[in-house]
Parts: structure tokens; sequence; C-alpha cells
């Protein structure tokens, strides 16, 4: 198992090689191999390869190799190197396809020539010189398939722009290399110079030391115009790059600096300007190969080189110089070194991680608030419902109290009729007068004492009874159906007419059925007795249902006298009865009953005749 | 016994205690009567034997202490013992001052009530003799001429016999003559005795104005 998946891998990784080779192998795959005559690290070089990938790889479709060959002039200018690297480049074209072939000045074209570069008369070749050539006239292209590409270094408007820029500053200082090149810019500077302001000092620093270049550099005028056009080479022809110098001499110079190049990018120090973009010509030089390569002949082609020059200033520089909002620097100037401003550059970022943070903070400080004033909340809530109880289970016990005196009161009755009776009893024995009539009807008596108290006794028990039962959600209809049903007989044999209307759709509350079908059939056996000494046509117990806001009020009507006033502040109270049964406690369990169902009680009566009995109970919906 | 003669009323609407003191009192030797309320109480033949009532406050209708106010302007001779269920100290007070003889509140103990109602029953005798004298009291002075009546009265505030003849402009042996006929007619020899009859039967003296 273990080896038939090592296999599938290596199946599959073999697969993966192999795509990418026939890519490679396609028809169209082109070569291109740039000469460069200096050493690798210069910007200029780093500038131009940059714009040139960018035209080529974005021109040209198929797959593209450039090859990039350094000549390192500068350092070995003897003709005997040059002939061993070109007899080395020889061979190692040989080894290679080569579709183009592409020379940068200075004198890269010259010196393959020279020295018989054999590609050159075969290979389209796109050669890119300074005019005037920095030395003597090199033999020209000789064949058609060669492009010539002109760079005529014009310093005359960089030199302008930086005299624009400090129209105080008088001295010009020329700070350069030592090479042929060096020099060559160094003339072309010191002559625009000389045309542009013939008053001005002109210096020229060059052939010294880094050393003792700085140590002159520190001495010139703050008021002065420095120029690095390019400084290939120090002392003793040490390979050195332009921007390098740049950055270095701007360090201790009190004066601006301007380059030539755009290479100045590459470092900081150089102010910029109306300067040569390597990465334009870079740029150009793409654009013509791509076109090379796509067919086209090369003699037939012309470059713009006016393209090649560009506004490229170091923002922290203006900055240094107070030049920043200066109407003098172009707006479509490219900018280097911008220094970022933070805020303005992701405004909308950092304000949406502001706003994002603000709300975060003040959601959480209102879910904190929230919690705590939740916890508040329910603290309270338990402490309501502590005092709640509280205070219900005081009532409870007050009414307990009230029930205990009033128990007292009644029991009193029965046990004062017993002792009478049993003393009677021993008195008749004593005498000897007890016949048995008498004993009969005195043990009868005690009997029937002795049930009422038990009566009683039996009846406040129910009253204790009342708490904590399962409540549920009953059906006021139904309530009212299966009451009444309970109570038929005894109204068929009172004669009573029992009216009542239910709503189509039932309504429901929440609560103890069997208790509130307790106080509903108490208020029916209370309103028979009310109906007692009525016309037998009137005895008419109507039970009515109302809605209100949320709750439902049921209620039994009756036709009798209506509640006598002297009881009627105290009717919810036990023992007051006007009945000559019971012991007037059912209107009091009704009303523990009521109250622990957080509804209300009433006991009215009725203009025109009868009393009603009512309570309240809140609504609940069908769903709850 | 004289027990025999005198009758005790039971007024209570609770029927067992109605029940069972009319038994108990029955086995002590007594006439016993019960009515459940103030109405039928009153309805009832009026009694003129010596006896008492063993009356419960709370009753319906005419309450206890209503029928004792009704009993007192009646000048009733039979003394009432209050029985109640619900007593309290302003009820057993205005009772008491009305002249109960005495409040029990159930469970009372059986000597208590003996006792009290032996209290009251000897009070009824009292009460029914002093009213038996000044009834026979009455009926003598009743015998007496206006005139004579009139001079009993001036005796009363004791004004002597030459006094009244003054006041009444006749001769002091015409005085004489009449109280003489009073103390005939009134059956006594001595002037205290006329006073004690004339004073049984509430003759109110005349006013003594000299």
């Amino acid at each position: 198992m273990h080896r038939i998946n090592c296999v599938l891998l290596s199946g599959f990784l073999l697969c993966l090689w192999f795509i990418p080779l026939e890519t490679i192998a396609s028809a169209g795959e082109k070569t291109i191999v740039v000469f460069l005559p200096l050493n690798a690290n210069l910007p200029a070089y780093q500038n131009f390869m940059d714009g040139f990938r960018t035209t080529v790889s974005a021109g040209y479709d198929e797959p593209c190799n450039i090859m990039v060959e350094y000549l390192d002039l500068g350092r070995l200018p003897a003709d005997v190197y040059a002939r061993h690297i070109v007899d080395l480049y020889n061979e190692k074209l040989k080894q290679t396809r080569c579709d183009l072939i592409i020379t940068l000045a200075p004198f890269a074209y010259p010196i393959l020539k020279k020295f018989g570069l054999e590609a050159l008369e075969k290979t389209p070749v796109i050669t890119i010189e300074l005019d005037p050539p920095v030395e003597p006239p090199s033999p020209s292209p000789a064949n058609n398939l060669t492009l010539e590409i002109k760079l005529k270094i014009d310093v005359s408007k960089t030199v302008e722009n930086a005299f624009m820029l400090f129209p105080e500053n008088k001295d010009v200082y020329i700070v350069s290399g030592n090479s042929v090149t060096d020099q060559y810019f160094n003339s072309l500077i010191s002559k625009s110079a000389a045309d542009l302001k013939p008053t001005h000092k002109i210096i020229v620093i060059s052939g010294g030391s880094l050393d003792s270049t700085i140590r002159v550099i520190r001495t010139i005028p703050k008021n002065s115009i420095v120029f690095i056009p390019a400084y290939l080479s120090g002392k003793s022809n040490i390979p050195f790059s332009t921007p390098e110098a740049i950055g270095i001499i701007s360090k201790y110079c009190n004066a601006p600096v301007f380059p030539i190049f755009d290479s100045f990018n590459r470092t900081n120090g150089g102010i910029g300007g109306y300067v040569f973009s390597f990465f334009n010509l870079g740029k150009q030089t793409g654009n013509t190969a791509v076109a090379i390569l796509n067919g086209k002949k090369p003699a037939g082609i012309t470059v713009n080189a006016a393209d090649f020059y560009q506004y490229i200033y170091d923002w922290k520089q203006l900055k240094r110089w107070h030049l920043l909002n200066s109407a003098l620097i172009p707006s479509n100037s490219i900018f280097i070194n911008k220094e970022v401003d933070f805020f303005s550059q992701y405004r909308w970022q950092i304000l949406i991680v502001v706003f994002f943070i603000l709300s975060q903070t003040v959601l959480i400080l209102y879910l904190y608030k929230l919690n705590r004033r939740q916890k508040v909340i329910v603290k309270q809530q338990s402490e309501t419902k502590d005092l709640f109880l509280k205070i219900f289970r005081e009532e409870r016990l007050l009414r307990m109290v009230e029930l205990t005196a009033s128990l007292s009161h009644e029991l009193n009755q029965p046990l004062t009729a017993i002792l009478y009776n049993a003393q009677a009893g021993i008195r008749f024995l004593k005498s000897g007068k007890l016949d048995s009539r008498q004993a009969e009807e005195i043990f009868g008596n005690i009997i029937e004492d002795d049930k009422r108290a038990g009566e009683l006794i039996g009846s406040v028990k129910s009253l204790m009874k009342l708490e904590n039962r399962e409540k549920g959600k009953v059906n006021v209809n139904k309530l009212v159906t299966e009451t009444v049903g309970i109570f038929n007989a005894e109204a068929i044999k009172l004669g009573i007419h029992i009216q009542y209307k239910l709503p189509a759709d039932p309504l429901f509350v929440f609560g103890d059925k069997v208790q509130l079908q307790q106080v509903l059939l108490n208020f029916m056996l209370n309103a028979a007795a009310a109906m007692e000494n009525t016309d037998p046509e009137k005895k008419i117990l109507e039970i009515v249902q109302r809605t209100g806001k949320g709750s439902i009020t049921l209620s039994v009507r009756d036709c009798g006298p209506g509640i006598d006033d002297a009881i009627k502040d105290k009717i919810f109270k036990p023992f007051i009865t006007t009945k000559k049964t019971g012991f007037g406690i059912g209107l009091a369990v009704s009303q523990s009953i009521i109250k622990n169902h957080d509804g209300e009680i009433r006991a009215e009566n009725i203009p025109g005749g009868g009393a009603e009995f009512s309570f309240k109970l809140r609504l609940i919906d069908n769903g709850q | 016994m004289d027990n025999k003669t005198d009758i005790i009323f039971i007024i209570d609407d609770d029927l067992s205690i109605r029940k069972s003191i009319s038994l108990f009192l029955k086995a002590a030797d007594y006439n016993v009567e019960s009515y459940p309320g103030s109405e039928e109480y009153l309805a009832k033949e009026p009694y003129d034997g010596t006896g008492c009532i063993i009356l419960d406050i709370n009753l319906e209708g005419k309450n206890g202490l209503e029928l004792q106010e009704e009993l007192v302007s009646q000048a009733s001779h039979l003394p009432v013992i209050f029985i109640t269920g619900y007593g309290n100290v302003s009820m057993s007070v205005q009772a008491l001052k009305k002249g109960a003889v005495n409040f029990l509140e159930k469970p009372f103990k059986e000597e208590e009530l003996l006792q009290s109602v032996s209290e009251a029953l000897a009070l009824s005798r009292k009460l029914k003799a002093e009213k038996e004298e000044s009834k026979t009291a009455r009926i003598l002075i009743d015998t007496l001429t206006p005139r004579e009546k009139e001079i009993l009265k001036y005796f009363l505030s004791g004004m002597l016999n030459k006094q009244i003849a003054h006041k009444l402009n006749i001769a002091e042996h015409t005085v004489k003559l009449h109280r003489h006929s009073i103390s005939a007619k009134l059956r006594v020899k001595s002037v205290p005795e006329i006073l004690r009859i004339a004073d049984k039967a509430g003759i109110i003296p005349s006013e003594n104005k000299h």
C-alpha cells in the first residue's frame, strides 16, 4: 500500500516536472542578451533593466529570456581584457540561442565590435550610445540588423531648473568621479552653467579620494549649487556609483545637490529635477526589442529621445529646502522618498479602524453597563420577590390569625353546648331523674355539636391548603360549563334558572382550574342562597364574561335582595354570613384563591336589585 | 324549693346553646323557656312572676343590648345575664351599667352560670317584692280624696298642721281631721308609716314654701 502511494506520488511529481519543460520549449520562446559595459552595481543599469523588463514582459506574449552580461570595462579598460571577454562571449553565444543583442553606453558596442563579437553580424542589435561619443568615433553599425539609439545628453534644462529653484545661489560646484565618462558629463554641466549664468563661479571637484572630496565639500558655502553628474570611479579607478556619491556628499554639503540622472533615486540626498531617466530609456528599448522580436526590421525603427527626460524629485529634499509647495515643481513630477503621511494615505482605513474600535468600545461599555444594570435588576427583582413573598406570607399569617380568632369564637358555640349537655346529664344522673329519653336527647345534642365543631375545623383546613398548587392554562368557557354542570342538580332542586353566554372563541387564563371552579361554585351557591325567598319566576342566576384590556371579569349575578349594608365591608372576612347554613368561610377562601392568582375579587349590589360577585384575571394567549 | 315558681328565659340564636343550657338548667331544677331572638321573646304573653333572662348579645334583629334597654325602660323585674361568644370590654361595661347581673363569655363555667342565675333570681324576687309593695301603696293612696292627697303631699314636705292650714286657708282642726282620715284609709297609725307608704307609692312632696 505504502509503495503504491510512493509510485503515484513520483508519477505526479514527474508530470509537474515535464509540463514547464514543454512550455519552455515552445516555438515563440526568445532570448535577449544585454551587454552592459560597466559593473553590475550601477544604479543606472538597474533603472534601465527595470524599465526594459517592464515593457518586454508586458509587450511580448511568448516566454522571453533576458541574459545580462556586465563587461566591467571601467575597472579594466585594457584591450587585452576586452579581447579576452569578447572571446568568452563568442564561446558562450555558440552554446546559447540569441535572438536580440542590446548594448548600452558607454562604449559597449564599440568594444564588442572592435574585438569581434560574432553574434553582432548575424543577430539583430540595438545599440545605445552617447552622442557625441565619450571617446573618438567608433565603427558605425555594419549591417541593417543594427538599430542605433543615440543619447544626446542635454543638461542645459537640468542646470536651468536648478538655477530656477535656487535663484539666490551663486557659485556652481561640480563634483564628479575620475573616469572618462565622469569627465564627459562634467564638461556638459560646466558648459551649460557657464552659458546660463556667465557671472557665476564654476568650481569642479574631481579626481580626489572620497575623503579629500568630503573635506572640500564641507567648505562649500550654503548659497551655492552643487551638481553631481556622474561618479563612476574614484581615485585609482576604484569603481563607484553616482547615487552612492550623491548620498555621501549631500550628507556633508550645506548647499543643494543636483543629480542629472534618475539613478539618484537609489539613495537619499539629491534634490532631483529635470533628469535623464534610465528607466524610461529601458522602457523605450524594451518596446523596440519587442517590435524586433515580433519580426520588425531594426533599420526601420525610430526612437524618440525626448521621452527619456523626466521631472523627478526627492520629496524629503524638497521639504528640506522648503520647495514642497513651490509653483516651480511641475505637478506631473515623480516624487521619490515621499514621506508617507500615514493618516492621509490610509485615511479611510484609519477612520474605519478608529470607528470600529470606537464602536467596539462603545458596545463593550454599553454591554458592561447593561450587564451591571441587569445584575442590579436581577438583584432588585429577587429582593422584590423576597419582599413580596414575605408580605404574602405575613398577610397569610395575619389572615390565619384572624381566621384562628374567628374559629376559636365559632368553636366556642359547640364547645359550650357540649359542656352544658354533659353537665345536664350529670345533674340528671345525680338526682336520679335521668330517663332514657333525656339521655338520648343529651347524647344526640353532644354528637351534633361535635360534628359541627369538626366541620368548622375542616372548613378552615381548606383555607390553609391554598398555596403552591400547579397552575396551567384554563379555558374560561370550560370553566363555566363544567362548574354549571356541577351546580346544575342543585339549581334544579332549588328552582334556579342559570343563564350564560359563551364567546365563540374561548378565552384563557393562567391558573388552578379546580380552585377557580371552587370560587365560581361558591359564587353560585351564594347566589342560590340569596334567592331563597325570591319569586320562583325571578330565580335567575346569570354568569357573565366581560373582557377588558388584557383581562377577563367573570361574574355571577343574582336577583336576590342584594348584600346587606351591615356586612358589605367585611363580606370577604371569614365567618361572616347571612345564611342559615355554613360558616361564612366560602368568600374568604375565594378571596384567597383569587389573590393567589393575582386577580381581583369584588362584591357589589346591582342597581335595581340583586348582587354581583366577580373576579378579574389576566388573560393569556391561546398559544402561550 | 321555690325554684319552681321562677322561670329562666334563654334568648340565643344558636340552637345548640339554647338546647344545652335549657337542659342543664332543667337538670338544676329550674323552669326554662327559650327563644331564638328578641322579637320572639317580646311577642310572648307578658310574664309577671320572678325569673331572669340569659341573653346572647349577638342576635339577629334586635340585639341583646337593645333588648336590655327596652326591658329597663319597662321596669322589668327580670334581671339579665349576658352570654356571648364575641365579648369585648366596652360591651360588658355598657351591659353592666344598665344593670346586668353578669357578662359571661362562652364557654362559661357551670358554677358561674348557676351563681349568676341564683343572684339574678334573688334580685328578681326583691324587685318583684318592691314592685308589689309599691303597687299596694298606690292602691291605698288611690283611696284618698284629692284634698287628702294634697294635704299628704304637704306632710311629706315636712309642713306642720298649722302651716298647712294657713297655706290652704282652712282651720287647723280641719287639717287634723283629714290626717285622721288618711291614717284610717292607709291603715296605719303613725305619721312615719304614712310617709313610708307615700314614698313607696311614688308620691312627690309639694314644695315647702314659707
